[in-house]
């Protein structure tokens, strides 16, 4: 047999073949640390279109050369930094990101659910299922007769029972005295009220004055009710129980609260709905020792 | 119960009044009352949409801070649920501009969000369908589709959209307020400057806000806000907490350092009419140093820097609005122009929506703050200053305007023109005239009101020239009915003398029960009825109101003056009193038990002709 030529080893395919792949292997085994790999930042026509807008609407004018180059190196580091620090997981566990894409996802959420045109028959439902929100106020026209503790000190209770007595006395006589020169000044509010709501009197008052008004006889001199004022002798002149209210009256009001119970329906139903699509594992401690 | 009189020996003094001709103080017809109603709210609220409302556990949206406003009850964001005891009339939530931009990728129509898409999404009758539809939607939001290309504004889900929507959908005329705004929020080395932003309306309003990440030089928030006139918006811009400014919120120089001008005051005072005298963060009227002779200076200091190590700031000298009215006269003086030409409100800047103006109903100013234990005592692991600067927080201020109606237009006009007062908290209401030609006993006549309008000008206005020697200033006062009982009026003024130097006084001038001037003006304390131990006071002293007029008896006419009245309540437990005592812990020892709660009038201005 003869032996194959030194020449003839040399044109060995498979040598060949097994000797780049070697080659191939230790390249590729280096090439990292040889050459880096370098990711693209794309800073895009659309990029930087929107930049020079969001500028402009700011500052109501277009951003020269220079200030465009630094809203793309602003750009760009924000690019590299953020993806270095995601790189390292920085986003990870950080509460704040965290929160932050909740919220952002809440509000889309929200607001898909929130923007359906509802019909009449949809509010009236609402309404009918939630009275309690949207209930009238109590509303009350009356008189108040002030007297100031500072001024009366310790007959402040007696001096009241006085001038009660005088009022209702004078009630049933035909001339009667003019009520309106009787008590002690209240600066900046008014001795007779037109016809207004709890809430209103509860502001100017207190609460529990206008709640005690409730309770007093229409057309007669009562009291004396206690404000943080003082004391008063009070006559409401009409008074008009919390009744239904009428779809129309106040459409907006239901609306807003209508969408409102949309969005927060519409956000749980959505939640839910993710949260089915999850396998939920909760691993809890043996039982802490207190 | 005292027997004397609540009226002063001196010669101005309360007295009989037809009521029925005081003009009313809140119920209102719908007409406009050309003698102005007083009105209560606040224009400095966050959300959860503020980026430190959310990070302190804030779960509220601008809708919940209008529902609380009111009075309606808001979630607790894990704490009990919040409720106002009285409504207010105005509300404006104010988020932080830096970080709302984040939100503007919403805006994206290259992403799954697109119009179509959502409407897609969102117009199915069936709840389910359209559930189902949105949830493949977000399902398709991808890292691939994040390269915005804003072309298209319309679909606008930037929150600033969003809140201006809140803001709309909550303003009922003639019964609630709301605005549209922002807070721009330097805070350059923490020191404070930050501003809040008003809109007149919302029909011109940007589609953006100014965010200080661009700059913090208060000088290019004014020129951005003009740049809005220019587009025809109307706002305006109300600075707050000098106290945490370290000398920066006032000061002298502009923000590169170089001196203010005529043009730099011009510019400041067309911008900023009013200032926020009280707030959560503190009280920034004067500070003791400032004002040794005021017995009363040292009110609810909170006396840091915005840094998060409790730093402490050491110039007292352009924090403080006193000192800035001063300086502000002294610089209309060199013909400069007046920078600080600043009325007063109150308010809140609370982080969780709700203002918490009620002492004894505060719910703290971050969202974690809403658990009594733990605005008392600190949360668990936090550091020991960081518990003593809640300890500190005042309960929420209020703004008090007086407008004809309320609708935008007016209580935004009302602003402009310095028609307002603050108070830290309670709905005390203040009137304040200063005219040449009244007599002191106008505040007695049945048409003091109209009389006051009529002669002279109201809190904010600049003195017009007239007969009298000396001006005469008309002050009435009525207390919160659910606060304390009024404890004294008092007149502050300041001036500067013929070479030029500043000087301040506090004069009294109307008080409770049989207490006497001495012979240097000082009035004997009005005592206390609070009793610690049950978190409770009484009306036995104080009271419900006090009124007088007031001639300067020190009046030069060629100096120049301004005067603003402050009406002191007398001392009620302050909020860690009541919640110790609700809670049955210690009370705490580093912070005042008590309050005086009081109300600061905008200044009327003197200035020789």
């Amino acid at each position: 047999m003869n032996q194959p030529s030194v020449e003839s080893w040399w044109r060995e395919p498979l040598l060949h073949f097994l000797l780049l792949g070697s080659l191939l292997f230790v390249v590729n085994a280096f090439w990292d640390q040889w050459f880096p790999a370098q990711e693209n930042i794309v800073v895009n026509e659309g990029r930087v279109r929107m930049l020079a807008e969001n500028f402009r609407r700011t500052w109501q004018r277009p951003p020269t050369a220079s200030e465009l180059d630094g809203l793309i190196e602003e750009q760009i580091r924000d690019e590299v930094l953020t993806r270095e620090a995601q790189r390292l997981g920085l986003d990870r566990d950080d509460t704040v990101i965290r929160r932050r894409l909740r919220q952002k996802i809440e509000i889309i959420t929200e607001e898909a659910a929130a923007s359906v045109q509802p019909t009449d028959a949809q509010l009236q439902n609402y309404l009918n299922l939630h009275p309690e929100n949207f209930r009238g106020e109590s509303r009350t026209a009356f008189t108040q007769i002030f007297l100031d503790p500072s001024k009366r000190g310790d007959r402040l209770d007696a001096d009241a029972k006085v001038l009660l007595d005088r009022l209702r006395a004078d009630e049933r006589r035909p001339t009667s005295t003019n009520w309106q020169k009787l008590g002690d000044q209240l600066f900046m509010l008014k001795q007779e009220y037109p016809l207004s709501g709890e809430r209103e009197i509860a502001t100017i008052f207190g609460a529990d004055f206008a709640s005690s008004l409730l309770d007093l006889k229409t057309g007669e001199w009562s009291g004396p009710v206690r404000s943080g004022y003082g004391l008063h002798l009070v006559r409401v002149s009409a008074s008009e129980a919390a009744g239904p209210v009428a779809l129309a009256d106040i459409r907006p009001v239901v609306e807003r609260e209508w969408r409102n119970a949309q969005r927060k329906a519409g956000a749980e139903a959505q939640y839910q709905q993710l949260r089915a699509g999850y396998k939920i594992v909760v691993k809890r401690p043996a039982t802490a020792t207190p | 119960m005292k027997t004397t009189s609540s009226i002063p020996k001196l010669a101005h003094t309360v007295l009989a009044i037809s009521l029925s001709t005081l003009l009313a103080g809140g119920v209102t017809a719908g007409t406009p009352n050309p003698e102005n109603n007083v009105y209560f709210g606040n224009v400095h609220v966050h959300t959860s949409w503020s980026f430190d409302g959310f990070t302190n556990g804030s779960k509220t949206t601008p809708n919940d801070a209008y529902a609380w406003a009111q009075g309606k009850v808001i979630t607790g964001s894990g704490g009990p649920d919040i409720q106002i005891k009285t409504p207010l009339d105005f509300y404006m939530v104010s988020d932080h501009a830096e970080f709302m931009g984040v939100f503007n990728q919403m805006a994206n129509p290259d992403s799954p969000l697109s119009k179509t898409e959502l409407a897609k999404g969102v117009t199915s009758t069936d709840p389910a369908v359209r559930m189902a539809t949105f949830t493949s939607v977000l399902r398709d939001m991808s890292a691939g589709k994040r390269d915005p290309q804003l072309t298209n504004p319309v679909l606008g889900r930037a929150v600033w959209a969003e809140i201006i929507k809140a803001a709309d959908a909550n303003y009922v005329p003639g019964k609630f307020t709301t605005f549209a705004g922002f807070e721009w929020s330097a805070n350059p080395k923490q020191r404070n400057l930050h501003r809040v932003v008003v809109f007149r309306d919302t029909r011109h309003v940007p589609d953006l806000v100014l965010s200080a990440l661009d700059s913090d030089d208060p000088e290019t928030l004014w020129k951005w806000m003009d740049e809005q006139r220019g587009k025809g918006a109307t706002l305006l811009a109300i600075p707050h907490n000098g106290n945490a400014s370290d000398g920066r919120m006032f000061e002298l120089t502009k923000f590169d350092g170089s001196p203010i001008d005529a043009a730099y005051n011009k510019t400041r005072a067309a911008n900023e009419p009013l200032y926020e005298i009280s707030q959560i963060k503190g009280t920034s009227e004067t500070h003791p140093v400032l004002s040794p002779t005021d017995e009363f200076a040292n009110f609810e200091q909170w006396d840091y820097t915005l840094s998060a190590d409790g730093e402490r700031p050491t110039q007292r000298k352009g924090s403080f609005a006193r000192q800035a009215l001063l300086d502000g006269m002294s610089q209309a003086a060199i013909g400069a122009g007046n920078p600080f030409k600043y009325g007063f409100i109150g308010d809140t800047d609370t982080h969780n929506a709700a203002g918490s103006n009620e002492e004894f109903n505060y719910t703290g100013k971050f969202a974690f703050e809403n658990n009594a234990r733990e605005r008392l005592t600190g949360v668990p692991g936090q550091p020991a200053k960081q518990i003593q600067q809640v300890q500190e927080f005042s309960s929420g201020g209020l703004a008090g305007v007086w407008a004809p109606e309320n609708t935008r237009e007016a209580i935004f006009n009302a602003m402009m023109r310095k028609e307002t007062f603050g108070t830290s908290g309670p709905m005390i209401k203040v009137r304040f005239f200063g005219s040449f030609n009244y007599a002191k006993d106008d505040v007695k006549k049945p048409d003091f009101v109209k009389t006051a309008y009529a002669k002279g000008v109201p809190m904010g206005g600049d003195l017009k020239p007239g007969a009298g020697k000396a001006p005469t200033f008309l002050v009435m006062a009525l207390k919160d009915p659910k606060s304390g009982n009024l404890d004294r009026v008092q007149i502050v003024k300041g001036w500067l003398d013929s070479t030029g130097k500043q000087h301040e006084k506090i004069y009294n001038v109307a008080w409770s029960g049989g207490r006497k001037l001495d012979s240097k003006g000082n009035l004997p304390s009005v005592g206390t009825s609070v009793d610690l131990n049950t978190a409770t006071y009484t009306d036995k002293i104080g009271a419900a109101q006090l009124a007088t007029g007031w001639t300067d008896p020190d009046f030069k006419k060629d100096e120049r003056a301004f005067y603003y009245a402050r009406v002191l309540e007398i001392p009620t437990p302050r909020w860690n009193t009541y919640d110790a005592v609700r809670q049955k812990m210690p009370p705490l020892t580093k912070v005042p038990a008590t309050i005086q709660e009081r109300a600061w009038s905008s200044p009327i201005w003197y200035a020789p002709h």
